[in-house]
């Protein structure tokens, strides 16, 4: 089973994330931080990470750096954020993130970005 | 309540709170920086949460709040106690709507907080002031204004060719960039809708996330005379964020009605709702929204790719990228190395350049995505977005919050329960001790009525393992009862805030022991009486700036809360450097509102007379104040706080301060009552008001200015008789050496014999408040269920006497 770590520091955001994920019968992690989810990476890697910006102690920018320098197998990280400026994105991609959706993504929507980064097949 | 609404209110409460001290730290401290970005996360996740509601006020406020939390945070607006004061009730306004929300809120849908927009678009207007000429953007809250844009040109609708506002056009652009679902519906209800129960105004307003709207008249306006009332004329036009298949079902009662066009795509596919089901060519096998994805991730990664910094971790950017091509062609079921993916990634990697993954990308004929056939075909018949035949569809009706057991919770160790669950396990312990209570009866009537011993010494020995457990369980759930006294000084330093501005003083407050724990009973008590004396310092202890000065003090008030455990007792003390109480004030102020007399005036020491503000009627302010308000004095506070066992102590010194101190039990769920008997009824006593019981003779009782008194230990001690004080028609009975029983009782410092007939053990009971018609019967605590089922009124000898 595909499993994605859903890094966020709104329990509320993390649950709204994990119900989607879950229905489309993921195995969903949660970190509350950056620095969390780079702990949680001692369990191996996941198979997608989806990523909030703003964060305590360490926010998604940095985390995916860290993430991304870590020579383990890479997998595709969905940016999460609430800013739509063309900047944070160009930062997002910047820091390592495959992808950049606008908080809150549409159920559907992320699921079928997440199909598509997971290469999971859309349709039976 | 649905759970993800749950969530967002139990986490938006710990925001806003979070956020209040963040704003009143933000006025003492002197590296304002890492407290700005604090306050800044903390009103963005607030806002992205809300988002995921429909809650259009709230996310307006929290909007309007961010944008100036980020303006401080770029340094293009100072930080000032105006904008704090504005930032402030805004929260205030978000702490209203989530109380709102959380008590109207059972079908797992918040409730409408509309009847609040007024009051949101004043706040947020509020708050944008302060922004003054900068241009904020507005997304989501774009104004629905029906004037055409005169910049024509660039991006417009196909459908009819309607020209948008310019500030829509540019949002819509943007969120097609982002890669959302865009659609342009256009509703033109049949004129006689209203007769088939359909409401099309209600039907546009429940569209979530309105970029844009427009409602026009389908044909022109007939002379009002001739206008029919009953017949819809009217046409909807919107743009609204959400994917065709969302929207279909939206109007699904309308279909004929209704045209709706998705702007996904730059080649609209435009679509009418009445299309029958039309079976599409099998040219491929993905759903629109799948074709849209893969578009979308491919554009994002030719965007990493052409990316011109080179990090340390370049290797790690490549990997990623190359993941997510894998999946991608997963996805199209192409096979990776025959496409070449795998050699153009190695290359990549050997070059520590993206430039062969970008040719590679180049030269792969990717599936265009907007066909319009596959548009049409995902609305008749969606698609199933699962993970093999047998995963749930997901869409966005249709999410399930579900948990599987295996998941691991990023969670801390703490467990939010709902205060009425506590309550319950409250209650049905107090039934367990009762019902064990029962056993020794039983036991007793064993031997005595059937006189089987040894069954009788078995339900004792059962009794005492039951009694354990009872016990423990009982002390288990005081445990989780318990709380700290933070839950009432938490909203001190706000109330001290605001109230020092109105008054024109300034205070500074220091709080100590705030983890202090105690029953949530006893802090629950607590909250009032120390907000009055809270307040009472404020408003007549603490001096103005100028009085200080005069007086030779720093201009800047002290008022100190602070709390601590002493044995079984909590001890909160709160003591201000104000002008103190002055005793002759107090004295001459008792004396023309005749709460002494002549000698009294006389008599009376310093503190004796500083005790007097407590009495009832009592109240110092020269004038009243809409802070301290009128009438309730002090005597509230004492009453309070006797109510829950609790004692209240000041003392003051004039010109030096005032120090208030109030002792309080931990808990207050078992009371330990002595059972009497009077009139051959039985009542209760607390233990704490018992300072003794005796027997007198009743030749030692004499009759002192028509008094019952009698003289125990060389001390002059008052008697009532208990028949008398309830007026029950009887004498008290003595006992064969014509003595009485006499239970003395200490009530502040005083002491009184009250007269029964008997007196019998000692028991612990769940005392429980008279309810109903009797909740207002003054003289009683309460009532309990005994062991035999019996109810036992505990008598309350303060109110009593």
């Amino acid at each position: 089973m595909k499993r994605i770590l859903v890094i966020d520091d709104a329990a509320t955001v993390r649950l709204y994330h994990r119900g989607i994920l879950e229905s489309a019968g993921f195995e969903v992690s949660e970190a509350v931080n950056g620095l969390e989810a780079l702990e949680r990476l001692a369990e191996g890697p996941f198979d997608l990470y989806l990523v909030d910006i703003n964060m305590p102690k360490l926010d998604g920018y940095g985390f995916l750096r860290e993430l991304r320098a870590k020579d383990m197998p890479q997998a595709p990280a969905i940016m999460v954020s609430t800013e739509a400026e063309d900047n944070d994105q160009r930062r997002a991609y910047a820091s390592g993130a495959n992808l950049y959706l606008v908080k809150p993504a549409k159920p559907a929507q992320l699921l079928a970005h997440v199909l598509t980064l997971l290469g999971a097949r859309h349709s039976a | 309540m649905n759970a993800l609404l749950n969530q967002f209110l139990t986490e938006g409460r710990d925001f806003l709170e979070a956020i209040g001290a963040k704003l009143l730290e933000l006025e003492r401290t002197t590296d304002p920086g890492p407290l700005i970005d604090e306050l800044f996360r903390l009103v963005h996740t607030l806002k992205g949460n809300s988002g995921l509601f429909d809650l259009p006020e709230m996310t307006r406020v929290l909007h309007a709040a961010e944008d100036l939390m980020d303006a401080v945070r770029d340094g293009r607006l100072e930080f000032s106690r105006e904008l704090a004061d504005q930032l402030l009730e805004a929260m205030d306004f978000v702490s209203l709507l989530i109380d709102e929300i959380a008590e109207g809120s059972d079908d797992g849908q918040p409730p409408r907080t509309s009847h609040h927009a007024t009051d949101a678009a004043r706040l947020g207007a509020a708050l944008r002031g302060f922004l003054g000429g900068e241009l904020t953007a507005t997304s989501g809250q774009l104004p629905a204004s029906s004037e055409p844009s005169a910049a024509g040109g660039g991006w417009s609708l196909a459908a009819d060719g309607q020209h948008l506002p310019e500030a829509v056009r540019m949002a819509v652009q943007a969120r097609l960039t982002a890669g959302e679902a865009l659609c342009w519906v256009r509703y033109r209800p049949e004129a006689e809708c209203f007769f088939k129960g359909e409401d099309p105004f209600f039907q546009i307003m429940q569209l979530p996330e309105v970029l844009w709207r427009q409602v026009g008249a389908v044909a022109s306006w007939p002379p009002l005379a001739e206008l029919d009332a009953y017949r819809c004329v009217l046409e909807f036009e919107v743009i609204v964020c959400a994917a065709l298949e969302a929207l279909v079902e939206h109007f699904r009662y309308v279909p004929d009605q209704v045209e709706i066009c998705s702007l996904a795509s730059a080649s609209a596919a435009t679509t009418h709702g009445n299309t029958t089901a039309t079976t599409t060519a099998d040219s491929t096998r993905l759903s629109a929204e799948a074709l849209e994805s893969i578009r979308v991730v491919l554009e994002a990664q030719r965007e990493i790719l052409a990316l011109t910094d080179t990090p340390a971790w370049f290797s790690g950017r490549l990997r990623a990228v190359g993941a997510t091509l894998l999946g991608i062609l997963a996805t199209l079921e192409r096979d990776p190395v025959a496409s070449g993916l795998e050699t153009a990634l190695e290359a990549a990697l050997a070059t520590d350049s993206g430039t062969y993954l970008l040719r590679w990308l180049d030269h792969q004929t990717w599936p265009t995505a907007h066909a319009a056939p596959a548009v049409r075909a995902a609305i008749v018949t969606p698609a199933p977005l699962g993970q093999g035949a047998g995963a749930p569809r997901a869409s966005d009706e249709s999410v399930k919050f579900g948990r599987r057991a295996d998941d691991q919770l990023a969670t801390n160790r703490t467990l939010k329960v709902d205060q009425s669950k506590i309550d319950r396990l409250m209650n049905l312990i107090g039934e367990m001790v009762v019902a064990k209570n029962a056993l020794p009866y039983l036991a007793a009537r064993a031997e005595e009525r059937y006189g089987v011993r040894e069954l009788s010494r078995e339900i004792k020995a059962q009794y005492g393992v039951i009694n354990r457990i009872a016990e423990e369980m009982q002390d288990a759930i005081m445990q989780i009862r318990m709380l700290p006294v933070s839950f009432v000084f938490q909203r001190f330093p706000r109330l001290v805030r605001d109230i020092a501005h109105k008054l024109g003083k300034e205070v500074r407050l220091i709080m100590d022991g705030e983890s202090t724990e105690a029953d949530k009973n006893i802090i629950e008590a607590l909250a009032d009486p120390l907000i009055h004396i809270v307040r009472n310092s404020l408003d007549h202890g603490l001096e103005t700036p100028e009085q200080r000065r005069a007086a030779g003090k720093s201009p800047e008030g002290r008022l100190t809360i602070s709390s601590r455990q002493e044995s079984d007792r909590v001890l909160i003390e709160i003591s201000d450097d104000g002008r103190g109480i002055d005793p002759t004030v107090i004295r001459h102020k008792a004396y023309e509102k005749g709460i002494i007399d002549e000698t009294a005036l006389e008599r009376l020491s310093d503190q004796e007379a500083i005790n007097l503000i407590f009495a009832a009627g009592f109240s110092t302010a020269e004038q009243i104040t809409d802070l301290s308000g009128r009438g309730v004095g002090m005597d509230v506070v004492r009453n309070a706080i006797a109510r829950v066992n609790g004692t209240i102590d000041l003392r003051s010194r004039v010109g030096a301060g005032t120090q208030l101190r109030l002792s309080l039990p931990l808990s207050m769920a078992v009371t330990n009552v002595m059972i009497v008997e009077s009139a051959g009824q039985r009542f209760g006593v607390p233990m704490d008001a018992v300072a003794e019981t005796v027997r007198v003779a009743q030749r030692d009782i004499r009759l002192i200015k028509k008094r019952l008194t009698t003289v125990l230990r060389g001390r002059l001690v008052p008697l009532v008789a208990l028949n008398d004080l309830l007026a029950l028609d009887a004498a008290q009975l003595a006992n064969d050496d014509d003595e009485l029983a006499v239970l003395v009782v200490r009530i502040e410092k005083e002491y009184l014999g009250i007269i029964v007939d008997d007196c019998r053990e000692t028991i612990d009971i769940i005392l429980k408040p008279l309810a109903g018609f009797l909740g207002n019967l003054a003289g009683y605590a309460g009532s309990a269920l005994l062991g035999d089922g019996s109810v036992l009124l505990i008598l309350n000898p303060r109110e009593l006497l």
